[in-house]
């Protein structure tokens, strides 16, 4: 390329501030960060740069670990190696998710015998590196397509359009009027729902696939709206 | 093509002066905030999607966040809620464009006993009565509220 061309298209490029980076469901998004020097396999040398954020495929995805190298601050679990049985029943029962959940590809499947501060808890997740936890609890779950469907929504919430969001917690009562946090509805779907806007979203789209009268009955108005959000999704590609 | 690279470079500064002047939505709002009036808010954001007696809301175009602004017994602004959510990292933007103000930050106890591992903050940047929280573990931190009080 022109050398002067580059330079012009370098300079209109400084002056935008920020890129959208939407990162599709089989991708993770990595955050700026330091790459230190370094020598390529050819030799070429690499001086420490800022590498800005971007957009990485998941490669080798859904796969299984028996330990992971990422250090979950806050995570009170010990991991364990994964049976082969457990594997291919997980296996099967993610082929079995909705078809716009089953597009959200996971980075690691651990492996944990319970979550040490809520062992009723069948499964976890950890949305800014897509991984999933399976304890002990899952294998006995009596709706293992509903424990997984609940956890990929934790994931796929992130993806929805801000005011169709807005519209959905607004009409299952969340308030957002007291300066702070956000106030959650009185009555809700699931206990657990008033924790956080993700809980109620993974519960409402839990309820939609395995209680769907009940979710609709409970609230009319949010069920429409999710029930578009839903509708959308399985549109897209 | 040297008159070229000029009018180029004349256009961005140009550009870019009208997006620190007019077009940055956070200067608009502070701008806003500082006189608490509808009409203030209307002129620079235009006509509301929705409204009723107690707020006004806007849907998120290029220019601007999902915003809703709340009004008090006297119909002024006491609040501008901004529902950010962006396609890159919040966090980082954020601090970016807030740099030359005063960034407090703590760390909010989680929820343990939840099925979603979360890392919370509640930043504060006290000139500008402004507060959000972001999640570490989100995917592109992506933050659900900003308040302006």
């Amino acid at each position: 390329m022109n050398k002067t061309l580059k330079s012009i298209i370098l300079l209109s490029l400084s002056f935008i501030h920020h890129w959208a980076i939407a990162c599709l469901p089989n991708e993770i998004h990595v955050r700026e960060h330091t790459v230190h020097a370094y020598k390529k396999k050819d030799g070429t040398k690499v001086s420490t740069h800022i590498r800005s954020e971007h957009c990485r495929e998941i490669e080798g995805h859904n796969y299984f670990q028996n330990s992971t190298n990422n250090h979950f601050q806050g995570l009170k679990a010990k991991f364990k190696k994964w049976d082969e049985k457990e594997k291919s029943q997980l296996t099967k029962e993610v082929e079995n998710l909705p078809s716009w959940l089953k597009k959200y590809k996971l980075t690691e499947v651990l492996r944990a015998d319970k979550q040490e501060r809520n062992a009723s808890n069948p499964a976890m997740t950890i949305p800014a590196t897509k991984t999933l936890l399976i304890f002990d609890k899952f294998f006995v779950h009596q709706n293992k397509r509903a424990v997984l469907i609940h956890e990929f929504s934790h994931i796929a919430l992130w993806d929805f359009p801000p005011d169709d969001l807005k519209k959905f917690f607004l009409a299952n009562g969340w308030k957002y009027k007291d300066g702070s946090k956000p106030i959650p509805p009185q009555k809700a779907f699931k206990d657990d729902s008033k924790n956080s806007p993700s809980e109620d979203f993974a519960n409402s789209v839990e309820g939609y696939y395995s209680a769907p009268e009940r979710l609709k009955s409970f609230n009319p108005q949010a069920y429409s709206i999710l029930d578009q959000l839903i509708k959308q999704k399985e549109r897209q590609p | 093509m040297r008159i070229l690279i000029f009018l180029l470079i004349l256009g961005c500064s140009t550009n870019n002066s009208d997006r620190i002047k007019n077009t940055d939505e956070f200067d608009n709002i502070i701008a806003v905030m500082k006189t608490r009036n509808v009409d203030e808010l209307i002129k620079v954001f235009g006509p509301p999607d929705n409204r009723t007696v107690e707020e006004l809301s806007y849907k998120e175009t290029a220019k601007h966040s999902t915003i809703t602004a709340y009004l008090d017994k006297d119909k002024k602004i006491s609040r501008i809620w901004v529902f950010y959510w962006k396609d890159f990292d919040n966090y980082t933007a954020l601090k970016k464009r807030f740099k030359s103000y005063t960034w407090k930050e703590k760390k909010i106890a989680d929820n343990s006993k939840s099925d979603v591992l979360t890392d919370l903050y509640l930043v504060s940047v006290p000139e500008l009565n402004m507060t959000f929280e972001y999640d570490n573990y989100a995917p592109q931190r992506k933050i659900m509220w900003i308040y302006f009080n």
